[in-house]
């Protein structure tokens, strides 16, 4: 949103190093947040995401590494801007809005010395984008915990900060509240332009609300990607398991430079307990033909068809747990006792203990070992 | 079934105030308003304010100054001084006017009660100032800086706005206790209310008068209590849900950090430090030139022996009061709640010249007696008692009460063996509480003693009164350690960090 630094990202964070005197908690981030996107920070808690956000708005003193905010040199050298000279929006955990101010008063705060129409307008404004147009006079205690986080942010884009960052927003929204008000939060975000980080430890939340996701794994970022290929492509096995539902399999090159991928592009066939599975994405020099590899796929791509046939294994149902719009059901295959997860849409569910032919669709992720 | 002994205990609350308001009126309406009206009055009433307002000012910003210090800055030893702090909490005001004024007798009169009076209730202030910044959701100020605001301007526009309601309610608690204060006005010689009206019926034997100026005292009193509850209730919630606060950032004092610890020290210096200091060098002045021991030990007897019945006798009444507060919710229980809280804002000499009165008229045989004696002090404090009840059965959850119901167990069962032994600990605590607070009482002791019965604070009072410090250092030493054990444990459960 901001003007200046246009072409720079309008977060850029490298080398960062921050630790409190027992153990680093950022060991070396390079990260860059692009103009206009919504980027997702995912970690489990204790990875340090938090402080990361905090070294970005000024909260932290980082001990190694520089902080450019829309081209600007804030952190690192010998550099130091003091928060309030940032041009950041905060969005904490619970909104933390001022109780002693109205709402109008509460997203006034960044406004400074404008005159009042000025200032009345902006509000308004900003009340509007949020969807809570006329709120002004009332009071923070008087609203629902989304209202608060709706106003929480319209304070902070009322000052069109140059990103505004987002600690863990949702989490203290009980569950049914969580998934409405994430969605309103990012379409507001969307229309407003608005750059921002968001800090989550749910890695749903991270794949739906934002455009790209960072995952950051023992004080270091693991991978950035989009939600897609985050998902169907992660680095490595640990942050393929943490980004959601995942079967491993043990399984062996059968051959490299194989077309594999539907727009057949290089990938390799693997030998596996559920037959040749293909992966699309360019193997990496670590594996040959002949290798042990770790499979990775989705319960989304396993799927159990009425008939055994070519290609299908002989599984055993163990448990099913529904969930309305889908199922997951817990599986092992017959010969080795494989364990299997199976995402299925299917009306007519299979029971504990029955007997199913299952089916690998897709392709697969590989890694070493 | 709690209704009847709750009853009990609003009467005996409020009942004496009935007999002050008819000693008022023996002499009909007109003399009453000439009373009132005449420029003695006046005076009286002037000089009081003056008191109360000083004091209260003085300590609004000492409180609200040492609580921001040690709370939200870098200050060198803060953690240490949020503890000693609030300790001259634990100094009764006639203590430590026996400290200053065996020091300078020139400090008698205004500015020798002004500093007594501050220095020794500033806490008030302080406590719920320092508890509330501690509390305040770090995110806001972070917020606040995110939004173009220095520390210095986030102090002003959003620290400090949220810690009024605190701020102010303690200012009101001091006032009320500057207001009631006995003993530290009484060794100042300074002629305000409570003196005064002492001084009417002791010396001057005018009871009517008394009880006129005791009335004017309950009105500016009641002023007083209406304007704490009402700047409680007022106040808004900190924290909207739940969540684990994060430290907060500390401002750098910079240049002012040593300037900032020295005006601290002064103020723990002149509270808890000098009155000690003071106290001990007459008990070894006392002891080289030789104590009566026999005297002080059974001063000490008296003591604990009134200490011990009156809180007996108060927890027995505070008992059904408190459970029905807790878990009964009605107009009624409502009513005999308040009718307890009148007391909690009148100063002990109402209560005792109250006291008197019922005394002389309709209780004749009990008049300076020691029954009178625990009647005054269950008068005094059963809001105390009834509060450490209410909130320790209100720290169980209701439902394991309605557990004990439904296996089985009657209105009686319940109460008897599962509210009862729940709320132990806590009634336990109380009576402890009163216990030392009836050690410490001066007004009600003075006026209602039996005859040749005398307690560790009359034998300070009366000593300090004709400057005879050495002979009133072991009196004053044992008050002091008596009374630093509430404290104590009011400062380990609240005052330090987490």
């Amino acid at each position: 949103m901001s003007a200046t630094g246009a072409g720079q990202p309008a977060v850029e964070v490298s080398g960062l190093e921050v630790d409190y005197g027992d153990g680093a908690v950022l060991a070396g981030v390079d990260l860059e947040v692009h103009h206009g996107e919504v980027l997702g920070l995912l970690g489990p808690s204790g990875c340090g995401k938090t402080t990361l956000l905090r070294s970005v708005a000024g909260f932290l003193r980082p001990a190694r590494g520089v902080i450019r905010l829309g081209g600007r040199q804030v952190a690192g050298g010998g550099t130091w801007v003091a928060p309030e000279d940032r041009n950041v929006g905060l969005v904490p955990q619970e909104g933390a809005l001022f109780p002693h101010l109205d709402v109008g008063a509460n997203v006034a705060f960044g406004l400074g010395t404008r005159n009042r129409t000025e200032r009345a307008t902006r509000v308004a404004e900003c009340l509007e984008l949020v969807g809570l147009p006329g709120f002004e006079k009332r009071r923070p205690r008087d609203l629902s915990g989304g209202q608060q986080q709706r106003i929480a942010l319209a304070r902070a884009l009322a000052a069109r900060p140059s990103v505004v960052l987002l600690d863990e927003p949702f989490s203290a929204l009980d569950a049914a509240l969580r998934a409405q008000v994430r969605e309103e939060v990012r379409d507001v975000l969307r229309s407003a332009g608005a750059t921002a980080v968001l800090v989550t430890h749910d890695q749903e939340e991270a794949l739906s609300f934002a455009s790209r996701v960072a995952v950051l794994r023992g004080g270091r970022i693991a991978q950035v990607a989009d939600p897609a290929t985050l998902y169907r492509h992660p680095v490595d096995l640990e942050v393929g398991r943490f980004v959601g539902e995942s079967v491993s399999l043990p399984g062996r090159v059968l051959g490299i430079g194989t077309p594999g991928g539907s727009n057949g592009a290089p990938g390799a066939e693997i030998d596996t307990e559920l037959g040749r599975l293909h992966t699309a994405h360019h193997p990496g020099a670590a594996f040959t033909t002949g290798a042990e590899v770790t499979v990775l796929l989705r319960p989304e791509q396993i799927e159990m068809v009425a008939v055994a046939g070519a290609g299908t294994v002989a599984a055993v149902v163990e448990s099913v747990t529904y969930f309305g719009h889908d199922a997951l059901v817990r599986l092992h295959t017959e010969a080795n006792g494989t364990e299997l997860l199976c995402r299925t849409t299917r009306e007519e569910l299979p029971a504990p203990a029955e007997r199913v032919a299952v089916l690998v669709s897709g392709a697969v992720t590989v890694f070493p070992g | 079934m709690l209704v009847l002994p709750g009853l009990a205990a609003g009467a005996v609350a409020v009942l004496p105030l009935w007999y002050l308001l008819r000693e008022a009126l023996a002499e009909g309406w007109e003399s009453l308003w000439a009373e009132v009206w005449s420029g003695s009055t006046a005076a009286l009433l002037g000089r009081s304010l003056a008191l109360v307002a000083s004091v209260t000012a003085a300590c609004a910003v000492l409180g609200v100054g040492a609580a921001v210090l040690v709370v939200r800055s870098d200050l060198p030893f803060r953690r240490v001084l949020s503890v000693v702090l609030a300790m001259p909490l634990a100094v009764p005001s006639f203590v430590a006017a026996f400290a200053w004024i065996s020091w300078r007798p020139s400090l008698a009169g205004f500015w020798g009660a002004m500093l007594v009076l501050t220095t020794v209730s500033y806490p008030f202030v302080f406590l719920p100032v320092a508890a509330s910044l501690r509390r305040l959701d770090p995110a806001q100020e972070e917020v606040a800086r995110s939004l173009g605001r220095s520390p210095g301007r986030v102090l002003l526009s959003v620290t400090l706005p949220q810690i009024r309601t605190p701020a102010t309610a303690g200012a009101l608690l001091v006032a009320l206790y500057v207001l009631s204060d006995f003993g530290a006005v009484g060794t100042m010689r300074y002629e305000a209310f409570t003196w005064v009206i002492y001084g009417a019926f002791r010396a001057g034997f005018d009871p009517s008068r008394a009880a006129v100026l005791a009335c004017i005292l309950v009105l500016v009193a009641l002023a007083l209590v209406a304007g704490e509850t009402f700047a409680r209730g007022r106040g808004e919630q900190n924290r909207v849900g739940a969540g684990v606060a994060r430290a907060q950032q500390q401002l750098a004092l910079g240049r002012w950090k040593w300037p900032a610890l020295g005006s601290v020290a002064l103020l723990v210096g002149a509270g808890l430090a000098f009155p000690v200091v003071s106290v001990l060098v007459w008990f070894t002045r006392g002891v080289s030139a030789g104590i009566a021991w026999d005297e002080f030990g059974s001063a000490l007897g008296s003591t604990v022996a009134v200490a011990v019945l009156g809180a007996v006798v108060t927890m027995a009444l505070a008992v059904p009061l408190g459970i029905l507060s807790a878990r009964h919710r009605g107009a009624a229980v409502t009513a005999l709640e308040r009718s307890v809280y009148v007391a909690h804002g009148l100063p002990g000499i109402v209560v005792a010249l109250s006291l008197v009165f019922v005394g002389v008229t309709v209780l004749r045989p009990l008049y300076q007696s020691t029954p009178m004696l625990t009647l005054a002090y269950a008068v005094l404090f059963l809001p105390l008692a009834v509060g450490s009840v209410r909130s320790s059965v209100l720290q169980s959850p209701v439902q394991l009460e309605e557990v004990g119901h439904s296996l089985g167990k009657g209105r009686w069962g319940v109460l008897f063996h599962v509210t009862l032994p729940l709320a132990a600990p806590g009634i336990g605590a109380g009576t402890a509480l009163v216990m030392l607070a009836i050690v410490k009482e001066l007004p009600a002791t003075l006026l209602l003693h039996p005859t040749g019965m005398e307690t560790l604070a009359m034998n300070l009072w009366s000593e300090t009164t004709v400057g005879r410090y050495a002979a009133a250092a072991p009196a004053a030493l044992a008050l002091m350690l008596l009374s630093s054990v509430p404290t104590w444990i009011l400062t380990r459960t609240t005052g330090g960090y987490r």
